[in-house]
């Protein structure tokens, strides 16, 4: 068994799959994608992941309906959730947090390195 | 019926009159014909019940008028008729009868008719206003069907400017967040080895994206305020919480710059107020933050502290369209962000708060800056029912920002105004 971390990232804009997903791979973790909400959410409950990233603005179903169903799933419950919103929004954000996911990114606030170093941090702690 | 009561009446009074007639003329004792003469009372007897049993007032005032004066006068004439002092007399009786009888009856036909007509007029009057009404009731159901429609208007209208907001901060951040992204692994060598040169000209396109980014993310305030679409959760929170957390996470950043900066609290406890939390803490960190950028040396200095002061509007609404028209003249907290720094010319400082004004000066063009964070952080304030504005000695001298929030809401102004109603 390989012991490459699996993240899923649920996005779907091509640049931000493109920016954070190369970088992601490039640092040694194995990238799966959904573009859309319900799919991200099929995927993560046939298969096993380390780390979800989403953004909280895709087609299908919201980041915080996800998170909701994430965090009712036996085996993703405790799986560290990352969120890259589009938008500075306190209140989703503070809701959010509230949910327990483990770190919020503004997209434009964030470069894909520093979205790297967080997720060894979240995954080295797990 | 009613023919029947009257010609029973006139049959019987036809009928004592001839019969009277008759037995006098067969027996030639004449003093029973005047007897004859009482069939007349009989008769205007059942006149009258039939008058008041029917409500027969439809035979006219001037009948009734009309036959007591014709009757008056027939009973009147038979005083030329009978000789003898007995029958005068009891025709004499028979008139006074007939008269008071007659002007009774006048008066009470009269009175009812005068009735019946005013009640006529009434209920003329009630149907007209009941019509009146009618309308009145109808034209309102149709504006408040109006109305309705009108409201779904807007709340269509709403959600699709909010919709607006949401699509074009998403779509203008996108491609930011695309130039960002790609420069930044370009220049950390994702995509190959990149020269000294090459990593300066990344740099350079990291800072003026940077820039842009700050302008659109004001830009987008802005524009969410001036369309009242700026979302507020009220709450009861500590000013004085939010100056310390600002003053802690500005900090760093002063001592870089090798400024002061302090906290000056309160010494008597603040109350809570009905405030925006996390939108007071964006608009006096943007002016602390503004202090610490343009001040050169020396530092800044936050203050807050309980003062008096007067025309407040506060809102206590998530809508900034329902503003609260109470005034309030009482307690305020003054925050008071003072700086060292570049100071501000007189005939700059009325501007400063308005759309795109960056103060003047050279060294104010130096620092960079949308413009619109002042007129972003005075929306936010008002919309929270407070004041901002700038107070400085001149150019060079320092420059103090003052943000007050009222401390009661309209909601407790009203309260109290009513408690002490109630204790009078």
């Amino acid at each position: 068994m390989d012991d490459k971390k699996k993240i899923l990232m649920i996005e779907d804009g091509e640049v931000f799959i493109e920016i954070f997903g190369d970088r992601l791979k490039q640092d040694g973790y194995e990238m799966e994608f959904a573009r859309n909400g319900a799919w991200g959410l099929k995927e993560a409950t046939e298969k096993d992941f380390d780390l979800f990233i989403m953004d909280m603005l895709v087609p299908a179903m919201n980041g915080e309906e996800m998170i909701a169903k994430l965090k009712l799933d036996e085996k993703n419950k405790n799986k560290p959730i990352v969120v890259l919103s589009a938008s500075v929004d306190h209140e989703t954000q503070k809701r959010v947090e509230m949910m327990g996911i483990s770190a919020f990114y503004v997209k434009t606030h964030v470069t894909p390195s520093e979205l790297s170093v967080k997720v060894s941090e979240i995954l080295g702690n797990n | 019926m009613k023919t029947i009561y009257l010609s029973l009446g006139v049959v019987l009074f036809l009928l004592s009159f001839s019969g009277t007639n008759i037995y006098s003329s067969v027996t030639t004792q004449w003093q029973v014909l005047q007897y004859g003469l009482f069939g007349m009372v009989v008769f205007m007897g059942f006149l009258a019940y039939l008058i008041v049993k029917f409500k027969a007032f439809n035979i006219k005032l001037l009948g009734t008028q009309a036959l007591v004066v014709l009757m008056v006068f027939l009973i009147g004439a038979l005083l030329f008729y009978v000789k003898d002092a007995g029958g005068k007399i009891l025709i004499l009786i028979n008139l006074m009868l007939a008269i008071g009888f007659g002007y009774v009856l006048v008066k009470s036909v009269k009175k009812e008719v005068e009735q019946r007509e005013a009640l006529e007029v009434a209920n003329k009057e009630i149907s007209e206003r009941k019509d009146q009404l009618q309308k009145m009731a109808d034209s309102l159901s149709v504006t408040n069907e109006k109305l309705k429609v009108a409201n779904d208007k807007l709340k269509v209208l709403d959600q699709a400017k909010s919709d607006f907001f949401s699509r074009a901060s998403h779509d203008l951040r996108t491609p930011i967040t695309g130039v960002i992204g790609y420069v930044s692994l370009l220049d950390e060598g994702s995509y190959g080895a990149v020269s000294e040169q090459q990593k300066t000209i990344l740099q350079k396109i990291l800072s003026v994206t940077a820039n842009m980014r700050a302008l659109v993310e004001d830009f987008l305030t802005a524009a969410k305020l001036e369309a009242g679409g700026m979302q507020y959760n009220f709450a009861k929170a500590k000013v004085g919480d939010i100056c310390q957390q600002i003053v802690e996470t500005l900090y760093p950043k002063s001592k870089d710059r090798g400024l002061d900066l302090d906290f000056k609290k309160s010494e008597e406890e603040l109350p809570e107020l009905t405030i925006d939390a996390s939108r007071i803490r964006e608009s006096i960190s943007n002016l602390v933050d503004n202090a610490i950028k343009y001040t050169e040396k020396g530092g800044v200095t936050v203050k807050i502290e309980r003062a008096e002061s007067s025309n407040y509007k506060p809102v206590v609404t998530n809508s900034p369209d329902e503003k609260a028209t109470k005034e309030i003249i009482g307690s305020v907290v003054r925050v008071t962000i003072s700086d060292t720094g570049m100071g501000i010319p007189k005939d700059g400082i009325n501007s400063l708060f308005s759309r795109f004004s960056r103060g003047k000066g050279e060294a104010r063009l130096k620092t960079s800056g949308t413009g619109l964070g002042l007129y972003v952080c005075k929306g936010m304030i008002e919309d929270n029912g407070g004041k901002v504005w700038a107070e400085s000695d001149g150019e060079g001298k320092g420059s103090r920002f003052i943000v007050e929030l009222p401390i009661e809401t309209p909601e407790e102004v009203l309260e109290k105004i009513e408690e002490e109603k109630s204790k009078k």
